[in-house]
C-alpha cells in the first residue's frame, strides 16, 4: 500500500511538471475563457489545486508522522 | 486631513503593530542559541503555516509578480508552477531533519550537513555561499521597502530614509525575539498581505476595466502575447519552453535549498506540524493570481511606469484613490518586505555564526556567548545589507541570481545527506562547488549555455555527477546510526 502510494504521488509530481512546465497542454492555447479567465490561468492554479489534495492524498495514505 | 497624512497614518500604524507582535514574542523561548534560532522546537501549525508561506512571499512577489505579469504576460505563471513542487520534498526531508535537530540540538541545515560527514570546511562553504546569498536578497527587500515609502509620499520620505526606518524595525524585533518575532508578525504580515492582495486584485480590474473578464477580453484584442503561453522573455520576445520548463524546474529545486526556508524544519513543534504545513503550502500560492490581476489590469495603462515592476504603486498612485486604500497597499508592500527580510537576516546571522564562525573555522563558542555573537551579527548583516541597497549602482538582481544559483545546489547536498547512506562528504562539497561556479559563470556569461536553459540547471547537472561519482568512488561510511536516527528508527 505504501509504495501505492508513493507510486501515484510521484506520479503526480512528473504529470504537474509536465502540464505546468512543458508545452504538452499549453502551447499556444488562450481559450477557452471561463468566466472571463484565459485557460493557461485556469489550467496552471487549478494545477496548484491539486497539488494540494494529492499532498492530502499523501499524507493520509502514509499515516502522516509515523510515515518513513 | 491631506491624503498624504492619513497615507503616512496607516504604514505608521501597521509599523507599530508589527514592532510590538514581534517584541511580545520574545518573552515565550528561552534566551539561549535553541531558543533564538529555533524557537525551542514549539512552532505550532498556524505560526508555521505562515512562517513558511510569508517567509517566501517577499517585495520581490508583491511588486515582481504585477511587474512580471504586466510586461511578460503569463510568464508570471511559472511562479505559480514551481510553487505548487517546490516545497513537496520538505513533506519529506523537513521530518528527518527535525529528528536530527532533536537528538542532537542542530538549529541550521549546513550544521546537520557538515556533522553527518563530519567535515567542517563542508559548514564553512555552505555558511559562505548562504550569506552571500542573503545580502543581495535583503538589499532587494530594503530597496522595496524604501521605493513603496517614497513613492506613496510624493518623495518626501526619501528612499534611504524610509528602508532605514522600516528595518530598524525588524531589527529591534529580531533581535529581541529571534524566530518567534519573525514566526509572529508573519503571522500578522501573511494575514494582511492575503487581504489586500485579493482586494486590489479584484478592484483594479473592475475599476480600470469593468471587472477581470473584461479585462482580459481587451487583452486578447489589444496584446494577445501576453496571453499565450509561456508568455515573453524581459526583452518583449516570446519566451522559449526550453527557458520556461528549466526556470520551473531549478526553481522548484531550490526552493527547499534556501537555508532561512529549512531551517524552519529545526522549528517545529512536531513532525505532525511540519508535514500538514507542506500539505497546506499551496493555499499560499493562491495569494499570487491576483497579484497578476492587477498586472494584467495595468496593461495600457497611460502615462506607463518607468519600471515594470512598478506597476501597483503606479497605478495607486495615479487612479485618485482614497488615502486609507493607498495606505493600506504601502502597509502590504512593506508587510511583504519584512516578512521575508526578518526571516534573512535572522537565517544569515545564525548561519554565521553557528556554521562559518564556530564550526567552519573552529572557534569555540558557547552559551551566552554565542548567542551575542548571533546578535551582533544580525546588526552587521543588517548594516551591510543597507549598504549595499544604498550604494551598489549595478543589478542587485542579477547578483541575486548568481547567488540564487549557488544556493539550488544546496539540494542534492542534503538529499544526499539524509538519505544516501553511499555519500561521502568532499563529494557533497566537491558537487556544490562546482555546481556554484558553473552556474555563477553561465549567469554572467549567458552565451557560453549551449542550449537555452536556465543556468542551474547545468549547474545541477554537474553537481550530481561530481556527488555521486565521488561518493562512489570513495570509501564507504558508517553512518547507519546517524541516518537510523533521521529515519525515526532510533527513539
Amino acid at each position: 500500500m505504501r509504495s501505492l502510494v508513493l507510486l501515484g504521488f510521484g506520479a503526480f509530481c512528473v504529470a504537474l511538471y509536465l502540464a505546468v512546465g512543458t508545452p504538452l497542454v499549453l502551447d499556444g492555447r488562450v481559450e477557452p475563457f471561463v468566466l472571463g479567465v484565459p485557460f493557461p490561468m485556469w489550467w496552471t492554479a487549478g494545477w496548484v489545486a491539486a497539488a494540494f489534495v494529492a499532498l492530502v492524498g499523501l499524507h493520509l495514505g502514509l499515516g502522516g508522522e509515523s510515515h518513513e | 486631513m491631506s491624503d498624504r497624512v492619513v497615507i503616512l497614518g496607516v504604514v505608521g500604524a501597521y509599523l507599530l503593530l508589527s514592532l510590538a507582535t514581534g517584541w511580545s514574542a520574545g518573552g515565550r523561548s528561552r534566551d539561549d542559541v535553541q531558543g533564538w534560532v529555533a524557537g525551542d522546537r514549539g512552532i505550532g501549525l498556524v505560526v508555521m503555516y505562515f512562517l513558511t508561506g510569508a517567509t517566501v512571499f517577499s517585495a520581490f512577489a508583491f511588486l515582481g509578480g504585477p511587474g512580471w505579469a504586466y510586461s511578460r504576460g503569463v510568464a508570471c505563471l511559472y511562479i505559480l508552477g514551481y510553487g505548487a513542487l517546490g516545497f513537496i520534498p520538505f513533506w519529506f526531508l523537513g521530518p528527518r531533519a527535525a529528528r536530527l535537530g532533536r537528538r542532537f540540538g542542530y538549529v541550521t541545515q549546513a550544521e546537520m550537513v557538515a556533522a553527518r560527514f563530519a567535515l567542517p570546511p563542508l559548514a564553512a562553504v555552505m555558511a559562505a555561499v548562504s550569506v552571500l546569498a542573503f545580502v543581495p536578497y535583503l538589499a532587494l527587500q530594503m530597496k522595496g521597502a524604501g521605493y513603496v515609502l517614497s513613492a506613496v509620499s510624493d518623495g518626501a520620505i526619501p528612499e534611504w530614509a524610509g528602508a532605514g526606518f522600516v528595518y530598524a524595525i525588524v531589527l529591534a524585533y529580531v533581535l529581541r525575539s529571534g524566530v518567534l518575532g519573525v514566526g509572529w508578525t508573519n503571522t500578522l504580515q501573511g494575514v494582511f498581505m492575503m487581504v489586500l492582495a485579493w482586494s486590489l486584485g479584484l478592484y483594479l480590474p473592475y475599476k480600470l476595466h469593468g471587472g477581470v473578464g473584461p479585462m482580459f477580453q481587451t487583452l486578447a484584442e489589444t496584446r494577445p502575447e501576453l496571453l499565450v503561453a509561456p508568455g515573453l522573455t524581459s526583452a518583449g520576445d516570446p519566451w522559449t519552453w526550453s527557458g520556461y520548463g528549466s526556470a520551473v524546474f531549478v526553481s522548484a529545486v531550490g526552493f527547499c535549498g534556501w537555508p532561512h526556508l529549512f531551517m524552519k524544519a529545526f522549528s517545529a513543534d512536531s513532525v505532525r506540524t511540519l508535514r500538514r504545513t507542506v500539505v497546506l503550502y499551496p493555499t499560499f500560492q493562491i495569494f499570487l493570481i491576483p497579484l497578476f490581476l492587477i498586472g494584467f489590469a495595468g496593461v495600457g495603462f497611460s502615462p506607463p511606469p518607468p519600471q515594470s515592476d512598478q506597476i501597483l504603486p503606479w497605478l495607486l498612485t495615479h487612479l485618485d484613490l482614497p488615502g486609507v486604500v493607498v495606505g493600506l497597499f504601502c502597509a502590504g508592500a512593506l508587510a511583504a518586505s519584512m516578512s521575508s527580510g526578518d526571516a534573512m537576516v535572522h537565517a544569515a546571522a545564525s548561519i554565521a555564526v553557528r556554521d562559518g564562525w564556530r564550526l567552519g573555522l573552529g572557534r569555540g563558542l558557547e552559551g551566552a556567548a554565542e548567542l551575542r555573537a548571533i546578535r551582533r551579527t544580525t546588526v552587521g548583516l543588517m548594516v551591510a545589507s543597507y549598504a549595499v541597497a544604498m550604494a551598489y549602482t549595478g543589478s542587485l538582481v542579477t547578483l541575486l541570481l548568481t547567488t540564487y544559483g549557488a544556493v539550488v545546489q544546496f539540494f542534492p547536498a542534503v538529499v544526499a545527506t539524509l538519505y544516501w547512506r553511499r555519500a561521502s562528504g568532499w563529494a557533497v562539497l566537491g558537487g556544490i562547488v562546482v555546481g556554484t561556479v558553473v552556474t555563477g559563470a553561465l549567469v554572467l556569461a549567458p552565451e557560453l549555455r549551449p542550449l537555452d536553459l536556465h543556468a542551474g540547471l547545468y549547474g545541477l547537472v554537474l553537481n550530481l555527477v561530481v556527488l555521486v561519482g565521488g561518493s562512489l568512488l570513495a570509501a564507504p561510511r558508517s553512518d547507519d546510526a546517524w541516518l537510523a536516527v533521521a529515519a525515526g528508527k532510533v527513539p
